[in-house]
């Protein structure tokens, strides 16, 4: 468990420019896990739209992993952020988990902090961004200021250009199948009572119709962290941006169609509307955000000279 | 071809690659470049027991891959990468392996 607070590193004179481009170097960079083979991005990958891909990714040294990655689209906006924490309400929380976490393991940094700081400040390039990000900490390397500047960079991956956002702000409309599957989406099939919202989610904690309490991968859900028996098989809404680039689906990636997951849901559409569901999904797709200079991983050219 | 082998790979700060691989790995993993030849085009499978990066280099420029996967339950294999390749020397670039040490497999998919 984290201490409150922990994570935060608060350094109002830093260059917030510099902690965003350090934060896309250390996003890209493997020496952030045990054995340098897992960066954030090998997960989070900017071609998934910040996903994988996998139903659950291994840990840094095989370990299974439990839960489908998220993609980091529009993160900033939520907390709080994982599929069965509520307690981790800030990215700079957040990053510790996969840093340093052991539920499951991931990159496996635990105990690692000065190894981390080490393999750092061996690269000019790092020691130069950590000072101008972090002034009064003297660009000070630690588990503070890692996922601070992580979390600088992760505020910055924002896609709100789909053809939806395009139709609802007055641009060309929705061909007509996704136009009759939003109605599906909002009216009967009752999917944005969850899936509300300009993000599509509503950051809440809810078992699905039908799911059982305790997955096959013996994931209990938000219980895991509160102990409350009601809270088996409870997990956070994802947001439905990019949704028909993210796949699999579900907290364990064990919905390997949008139509698998819909299915899940509990809820019973006839063929025609839910292919129209899916037109709508499709029509909230930003490919641009999979290929944006701005998050791939940098060159060996520093940012700073 | 055919036949695994155990390669030996550096630390991946002394790895010169050829194209900047897709996942190069952090200061502390491993990689390595080797030759392979192609017989006959046609479509082949980088098996290996760790989950390191593979690129097939053909004619200085990255082949996409065309399927992969795991291998069989307790075979060892840990990642298949499955690539269509022309006749020819090509080269096999790994990254971001772990540890220095990985069995690695190229053979012709039937």
């Amino acid at each position: 468990m984290l201490a409150a607070g922990a994570g935060m590193a608060k350094d109002s004179g830093g260059s917030a420019e510099a902690q965003v481009a350090l934060g896309r170097r250390l996003f890209h960079d493997g020496d952030l896990s045990i054995n340098g083979t897992l960066s954030c991005a090998t997960c989070h990958d900017p071609r998934h739209s910040f996903a994988d891909g996998t139903r659950a990714h291994p840990g840094a040294h095989g370990e299974p992993g439990l839960r489908n990655v998220p993609s980091l689209v529009n993160v900033g906006a939520f907390s709080p952020l994982t599929w069965g924490n509520d307690a981790l309400t800030t990215l700079e929380l957040q990053a510790l988990v996969p840093i340093a976490g052991e539920d499951p393991v991931e990159m496996g940094m635990k105990g690692q902090e000065a190894e981390l700081a080490r393999r750092l400040s061996a690269n000019g390039c790092y020691r130069k961004l950590f000072k101008a990000a972090f002034p009064k900490a003297r660009g000070r390397i630690d588990f503070a200021t890692v996922s601070t500047a992580l979390a600088a960079f992760q505020r910055t991956i924002v896609s709100h250009e789909t053809a939806w956002d395009r139709a609802t702000s007055g641009g060309a409309p929705l061909p007509e199948a996704a136009v009759r599957g939003e109605a599906v989406f909002r009216g009967g099939a009752g999917c944005a009572s969850c899936h509300s919202g300009r993000e599509f989610t509503d950051l809440g904690f809810h078992r699905l119709a039908g799911e059982p309490a305790s997955a096959p991968n013996g994931d209990f859900g938000l219980a895991r962290v509160s102990g409350r028996s009601e809270d088996r098989g409870r997990f956070r809404t994802p947001s439905l941006r990019n949704v028909a680039l993210t796949g699999p689906y579900l907290h364990d990636g064990s919905a390997e169609t949008m139509a698998d997951a819909i299915v899940r849901h509990g809820i019973a559409l006839s063929p025609g509307d839910a292919a129209d569901v899916e037109a709508f999904l499709d029509a909230l797709t930003d490919t641009a955000v999979t290929t944006d200079t701005r998050y791939a991983r940098p060159g060996k050219t520093c940012e700073i000279s | 071809m055919g036949a695994a082998f155990d390669a030996t790979l550096a630390p991946t700060p002394k790895v010169d690659y050829v194209l900047e691989p897709g996942k190069p790995g952090g200061s502390v993993s491993f990689g390595g470049l080797f030759a392979f030849d192609v017989a006959k085009a046609g479509r082949y499978r980088i098996a290996q027991n760790g989950r390191s990066w593979v690129d097939v280099i053909v004619d200085g420029k990255a082949v996409a891959s065309a399927a992969h996967g795991h291998g069989p339950e307790c075979s060892g294999i840990t990642k298949m990468v499955e690539y269509d390749l022309p006749s020819g020397r090509h080269l096999l670039q790994i990254a971001a392996n772990g540890e220095a040490a990985l069995t690695v497999m190229v053979a012709p998919v039937r």
